[in-house]
């Protein structure tokens, strides 16, 4: 079991998010949204991912999605379970992520 | 047939029409749209549009990449009058609002990666355009366009000043692509490779008005890096390119750092002077280890936007690739002369296109007057007031026309650089000087003020580490004692500012330099391009950052800085580099290296893809027909339900089904019908086959063989958890395009019990990323024939129960997932 953490201020998301060439490296088309803070947390998931596996991957291959009932979840095609918790306030989103299986 | 005057008409022509039309590539694999599909979509978003409440005269924003999406849905918005004012991509959100507001517009059509960004308006995605044209029929529609009827508003921030917006009418568009199409020698064999943005009018009507006038295809593919390029160019039979000219210098450049990686530069260079007087084929036969980089059809380019370097121009049509030049504005929709001829005059820009008068102005203005000229600006009457002079567009360019009509570009008016001597000296002419010059990228001339007159300073983009004196001194030799440079500067900046066209904002270039003039000179040697980037993205002064540090220790580049960085040099540089390429062991100078040899970017895993190639299929059809074809005679008596299901989708689909066995594969295959299984691959994980050490590496000759013998015979793709999802995708992308299904078990490993594993989301992912319907398959009764407990199998009776399909659509991956295993658990228990 590993645990990973990432804090990201918003407002840089917003700048990178402004460039389509680096928004598209990061996110894939189905994980945007319209709330800068909501994609700032996605961001932070993400980097939180690879905290948690040790390792950086391509951004594209964790996608950070939210059931209906609002609670976010990590879909991938790698053989492994990943719990992540997203929040944000004020000026900054943090996210944590669980691995059970590497 | 009636004459086609509006965009309307020319849809309307293509609805009998079976050939191709637009070709697009996702990133993972290929879409095809024939003229009449592509009609048929047109009418549907029309209706769409029209639903939404959009009627004749709203303005509605397009604000997306090049795609059969962007295509549709500006048809669609001319089809009911509507207003499209197409944004270029790369546009800031802050230039975009300001847009929005002057045009009026009131509906966004835009890319779901920019759903952050102009959120007060009711918006269509352009990535659902085609689940959001379900619901609607393809029904004529009446309406009142007329060829006077305004098409688009296309804004351009011409060389100073606020964005004006060009009003553009259908004649104006349609008379200029007439023109186009006239010159060139265009049929439906022909296809264009697009790499210009569609909010350029260039692109717009040359790449893709004129190609649908002339019956051809249009390719289009969503990342374009120098390496997509020739890609594109491998894979298709693409016969030509509409570019601007800084494309065709950094693929020169790519393939002069190839060669001389090479060692082949001396040779390469001879050869091409020797061939100069052959014939175009003989050029390309001899010079083939380069010019088949451009696949065996490629003809020409044709290039406008900005003055071409006659290097550029020499090098391609010594390679057999010429380069059509033309000239004109965004005003003029765009064309107002184009070079036909491919033996053309250097530097000229060819005679006015027909229907288009030229006249040069007794100031040295080029006038222009035709049905392709706008009518003005969007209320912006000043503007438009200060460009016509008795009923004649004035350009604001300079030029000369000699006695058989040929068009010579000389400058800009406004930029004209008047010396103390009363010399007038064109900016244009010093920067193709210095942009000769070894290390310089690109520069920009301008004059300030001094002493009565101007003194000519030029700003300079260097490539690595070069002495700017040398510089100044080597241009200075080539120019006039009336052009001499008295200061070159080094831009603090990664490029000299540009509108979105690529034209030079000589102003802006000009404002700073006048502001730095009492700062000490700066004719150092430069920090190098990359070290100026990295600077940009960490917010360190240039003058800290050494090449012998690392860059995320000692350069604090963080996981974002670094994504900026990536970005950057990927636009900035056009090199190819991926975040892998950028590791904690990373030194400035092994960027800089990188970077100076055009390396390709390392990928950490390639999937070899010969093995599933569609010319060895028939070994795999021979293998599995002697070898699967003899298990229901002697095993297993198949009980087979759902084949229906199959008739009425066309192939490629996703079969998915759930895994017991090493039976299972060889069952299904049994029981598909003949067309489904001889295009049938099988994925898997490379994990559950216990090759997790990487079967690239020399270790494993064995694993290797073993594996493309497994792939040749029975079609298996292993995918690879080291290697990306999208390197994955567009690995099982290039089998969908060879027209092949894929089979996969979502389990991810054979079960031991008669409840099904949990469902991996990598299926729905697929069926996704690559938009193609999943087709459930349950089977029953291996896990007695079979089980993982048995060595050797046993005879019995299987079920083999195919369900409907399932399209992916809009759904999201958990929906998929469940609707998939509840249908798999449905169709285990018939």
């Amino acid at each position: 079991m590993s645990i990973g953490i990432d804090m990201v201020r918003i407002e840089r998301v917003r700048e990178l998010l402004s460039d389509p060439a680096v928004a598209g490296r990061v996110f894939s088309s189905d994980e945007f949204v319209e709330n800068i803070a909501s994609m700032a947390g996605k961001f932070a998931a993400k980097e939180a991912i690879f905290k948690a596996r040790g390792t950086r991957s391509d951004w594209l291959d964790f996608k950070i999605l939210k059931r209906a009932s609002g609670e976010p979840y990590v879909a991938t095609a790698m053989p492994i379970d990943i719990k992540i918790s997203i929040s944000h306030e004020g000026e900054y989103a943090i996210a944590i992520a669980l691995i059970e299986t590497v | 047939m009636r004459s086609i005057e509006t965009i309307p008409d020319l849809f309307h022509s293509f609805q009998t029409k079976n050939d191709e039309a637009l070709v697009y590539h996702n990133g993972f694999r290929t879409f095809r749209y024939t003229y009449r599909e592509l009609h048929e979509r047109v009418l549907k978003c029309a209706a769409l549009y029209a639903a939404r409440g959009l009627s004749e005269g709203d303005k509605v924003v397009l604000w997306g990449v090049n795609s059969p999406e962007w295509v549709i849905s500006f048809a669609a918005l001319s089809h009911i009058g509507a207003i499209a004012v197409p944004l270029d991509f790369q546009t800031t959100p802050e230039a975009a609002e300001k847009i929005v507001r002057h045009a009026g517009a009131t509906f966004v059509v835009k890319a779901r990666s920019r759903s952050p960004f102009l959120t007060d308006y009711p918006t269509l995605f352009l990535d659902d355009l085609e689940e959001d044209l379900g619901p609607f029929a393809a029904l004529p529609i009446k309406s009142s366009v007329t060829e006077d009827s305004v098409l688009e508003i296309v804004y351009t921030s011409g060389s100073t000043g606020d964005p004006k917006g060009v009003v553009l009418t259908h004649k104006n568009v349609l008379t200029n692509a007439k023109s186009v199409r006239s010159l060139l020698s265009l049929s439906q064999d022909d296809m264009a490779l697009s790499v210009l943005p569609l909010s350029h009018m260039l692109e717009q009507t040359c790449g893709l008005i004129v190609p649908l006038l002339a019956g051809m295809r249009v390719y289009y593919a969503v990342a374009l890096t120098p390496s997509s390029i020739l890609r594109a160019l491998r894979h298709e039979p693409i016969t030509l390119m509409i570019v601007v000219p800084h494309v065709v210098h950094s693929l020169r450049d790519r393939i002069q750092s190839r060669i001389r990686a090479a060692h082949l530069a001396p040779f390469f260079d001879v050869l091409l002077r020797l061939v100069h007087h052959l014939p175009l084929s003989l050029r390309k036969k001899i010079l083939f280890p380069v010019t088949n980089k451009f696949g065996s059809r490629f003809r020409y380019f044709v290039s406008g936007g900005a003055p071409l370097l006659p290097e550029d121009d020499q090098f391609w049509s010594a390679l057999g690739f010429p380069i059509l030049q033309g000239y004109g504005l965004t005003e003029c929709a765009p064309v107002l002369s184009a070079e036909v001829s491919l033996s053309h005059r250097p530097q000229s820009v060819g005679h006015a296109v027909y229907g288009v008068e030229l006249h040069v102005a007794p100031d040295g203005e080029i006038l222009a007057r035709g049905g392709n000229v706008f009518s003005g600006y969007y209320q912006n009457e000043e503007a438009t007031h200060e460009v016509f002079r008795e009923g004649w567009f004035c350009t604001g360019d300079l030029g000369e026309i000699d006695a058989d009509g040929t068009l010579f570009i000389r400058g800009r008016k406004k930029e004209l650089i008047v010396t103390s001597a009363g010399k007038k000296v064109y900016p244009s002419d010093i920067e193709a000087v210095l942009n000769r010059s070894k290390g310089v990228r690109e520069s920009c001339a301008v004059g300030i003020p001094e002493g009565g007159g101007e003194r000519i300073v030029a700003a300079v983009i260097m490539e690595g580490v070069v002495d700017l004196r040398a510089v100044l001194k080597e241009a200075n030799q080539h120019l006039d004692s009336s052009q001499h440079i008295t200061d070159l500067i080094a831009w603090p900046e990664s490029a000299l500012p540009k509108t979105p066209t690529l034209k030079l904002k000589r102003s802006a270039v000009r404002q700073a330099l006048m502001s730095r003039k009492n700062e000490t000179e700066g004719t150092d040697s430069a920090p190098s391009r990359v070290i100026q980037l990295i600077a940009q993205v960490t917010g360190k002064e240039p003058t800290k950052i050494h090449s012998a540090q690392f860059l995320v220790r000692d350069c604090g580049l963080d996981s974002l800085a670094r994504l900026e960085l990536v970005a950057l040099l990927e636009q900035e540089l056009h090199c190819d580099i991926s975040e892998d390429d950028i590791t904690d062991d990373t030194k400035v100078k092994d960027l800089e290296s990188h970077v100076e040899t055009r390396a390709r970017s390392r990928h950490l895993f390639e999937y070899p893809f010969w093995p599933h190639h569609a010319r060895l299929r028939w070994v795999r059809t021979l293998c599995m027909e002697s070898l699967y074809m003899l298990l229901p005679r002697l095993l297993v008596k198949r009980t087979i339900r759902g084949i229906e299901n199959l008739e009425t989708i066309k192939t490629p689909v996703l079969f998915a089904a759930n895994h017991v066995s090493h039976l299972d594969q060889p069952t299904i295959y049994c029981s598909l019908p003949r067309a489904h299984r001889h295009t049938l691959s099988t994925v898997g994980w490379l994990d559950a086959y216990e090759l997790q050490s990487g079967w690239r590496t020399i270790l494993n000759p064995l694993k290797v063989a073993l594996y493309c013998f497994a792939a040749t015979t029975t079609g298996l793709v292993l995918l690879s958890p080291r290697a990306s999802h999208k390197r994955s995708m567009e690995h099982v992308g290039r089998l969908i395009d060879q027209g092949e299904s894929v089979l996969v078990f979502p389990e991810g490993d054979r079960t031991t019990s008669s409840e099904l594993l949990p469902f991996k989301q990598g299926t729905a992912l697929m069926a996704k990323s690559l938009a193609i319907p999943i087709v459930p398959i349950g089977t029953r009764g291996l896990e007695r024939v079979f089980p993982r407990s048995r060595i050797l199998p046993r005879p019995g009776r299987v079920y083999v129960s195919i369900g409907k399909p399932i399209h992916p659509g809009s759904k999201s991956l958990d929906e998929i997932t469940e609707e998939l295993k509840e249908a798999i658990e449905n169709l285990k228990a018939e």
